[in-house]
């Protein structure tokens, strides 16, 4: 339940936590870009090296970031396999029927393998170093161009910040439903698949009920304090850029260069 | 449209996202394959809400999910479960809520509208999960299927023959017009 409401992330005060949140959701995405640009075993360790080097300096325990690639394992064991299995190419290792490990396979494999590592632990980093709701502002603040096109951006960031209060409330409400209806007879997760698929209907319709009515009470209880949208509010969290952020697009900048460089 | 039921539909739209990320963890085992809530949940919401509703409430789940609430399915979250080789299937869940909900935006909410509709929305999310599959893996067209759409079938047919049918009997139950 915890789980729900904090999210992934690990409180602290390393270099990676007091980067922008801003600067983190760019790099981060970037850098998933430019993974697809190596193509070689230089590229693929300056890269390794380059990650590892950032999940030092955010001081917090690799085996986080190895928990993150737990949920994966199997698509990444399957792909890996199949290009092992099914690609030709180069010298042939081992022959059987359809299935052949040759040597273009096995290089393809291992690639494949260093892409998704990389990718997990990047992605990780930025949700283990970064608090939901200061990535919330960041995303707020980096759509704020888009205004110009009409793009609702500040309705964006209510509906955001109103979902965050509302997991924990709807988890508690879901339970307290699920016991509700417990209570009048249903069996949640027996019975044949029919019955499964039934027992969802008393759960579904309650909390739909009730996430209309209190839609409605929330919505008057703002207006009746004055809310009028998004013209003219202050921001209690106010996002500031840093040297430390400039340097490390500078650093970022580098690195594509180095990659660009080493590649095939 | 006036201020009130605008602010209101911002406010139910954000709390069907986190209904929704609460509904992904709840799973109805089905053997190899589970059945997430979600899928249900999303079925319903492109059958029975107007399609700027289901666009905003997919929207902010997957933003939720992007800054780390672990509201996809399994309590994942982050950069990753979007962005990674299986994002396809999340961001299908966008394209399910715009096929669907201007299909019968068009075609009106009748029995054979609803099941077109649904399976029109289902099979262009599978197929756009299993395109992000094969681009990450760089597997042939004929892999990714067996992969990120075969085992997915029985499922999905499952599932859509239950949401039309309950949406069907909520449609005559509470005269909800079409959208």
């Amino acid at each position: 339940m915890n789980k729900l409401i904090l999210g992934r992330y690990i409180a602290g005060d390393s270099l990676i936590h007091r980067l922008d949140p801003r600067a983190k959701l760019v790099l981060s995405f970037y850098f998933v870009g430019i993974i697809f640009m190596a193509n070689n075993w230089q590229s693929f360790s300056m890269l390794l090296i380059f990650t590892l080097g950032c999940i030092l300096a955010s001081k917090i325990s690799l085996s986080f970031f190895l928990k993150g690639v737990r949920p994966l394992i199997w698509l990444i064991i399957f792909t890996v396999a199949l290009q092992m299995l099914f690609s030709s190419g180069g010298q042939m290792y081992w022959h059987w029927g359809i299935f052949k490990i040759s040597e273009f396979g096995v290089t393809n494999g291992l690639y494949i393998f260093c892409r998704f590592i990389l990718i997990i632990f990047m992605s990780t980093l930025l949700t283990l170093s970064t608090a939901p709701l200061q990535l919330a502002d960041a995303i707020e603040s980096l759509l704020k161009p888009l205004k110009a096109i009409k793009f609702p951006v500040y309705e964006i960031a209510l509906m955001l910040s109103i979902a965050l209060r509302f997991v924990p409330t709807l988890m508690d409400e879901t339970a307290k439903i699920m016991n509700a209806q417990r209570a009048r007879g249903v069996n949640f997760g027996q019975g044949s698949l029919i019955k499964q698929m039934q027992s969802i209907i008393p759960l579904l319709i309650p909390l739909f009920v009730s996430s209309f009515n209190r839609a409605e009470d929330l919505a008057i209880a703002m207006e009746s304090r004055g809310y009028q949208g998004g013209e003219g509010r202050t921001k209690y969290r106010v996002l500031k850029w840093q040297t430390t952020d400039t340097m490390a697009f500078v650093l970022f900048a580098v690195v594509t260069v180095a990659l660009v460089y080493l590649k095939n | 449209m006036g201020k009130n039921n605008r602010l209101k539909q911002l406010i139910i739209a954000a709390e069907l996202a986190a209904v929704m990320g609460v509904l992904s963890q709840l799973i109805i085992p089905l053997g190899p394959i589970p059945l997430t809530l979600q899928t249900i949940f999303i079925g319903l919401l492109a059958s029975l809400r107007p399609v700027g509703e289901g666009i905003k409430t997919v929207g902010i789940y997957l933003l939720l999910g992007l800054i780390g609430i672990p509201v996809f399915a399994g309590f994942h979250s982050g950069l990753l479960s979007l962005i990674g080789p299986t994002g396809g299937y999340l961001f299908g869940f966008l394209i399910y809520v715009i096929v669907t909900g201007l299909f019968l935006k068009w075609c009106g909410n009748g029995r054979w509208q609803l099941y077109v509709a649904n399976l029109l929305g289902a099979s262009v999310q599978l197929l756009l999960g299993a395109a992000c599959l094969m681009i990450y893996q760089q597997t042939t067209i004929q892999q990714a299927f067996l992969i990120g759409v075969l085992p997915f079938i029985f499922v999905g047919i499952l599932k859509v023959v239950f949401v039309c049918e309950l949406a069907c009997y909520l449609i005559r139950r509470y005269e909800i017009k079409a959208l």
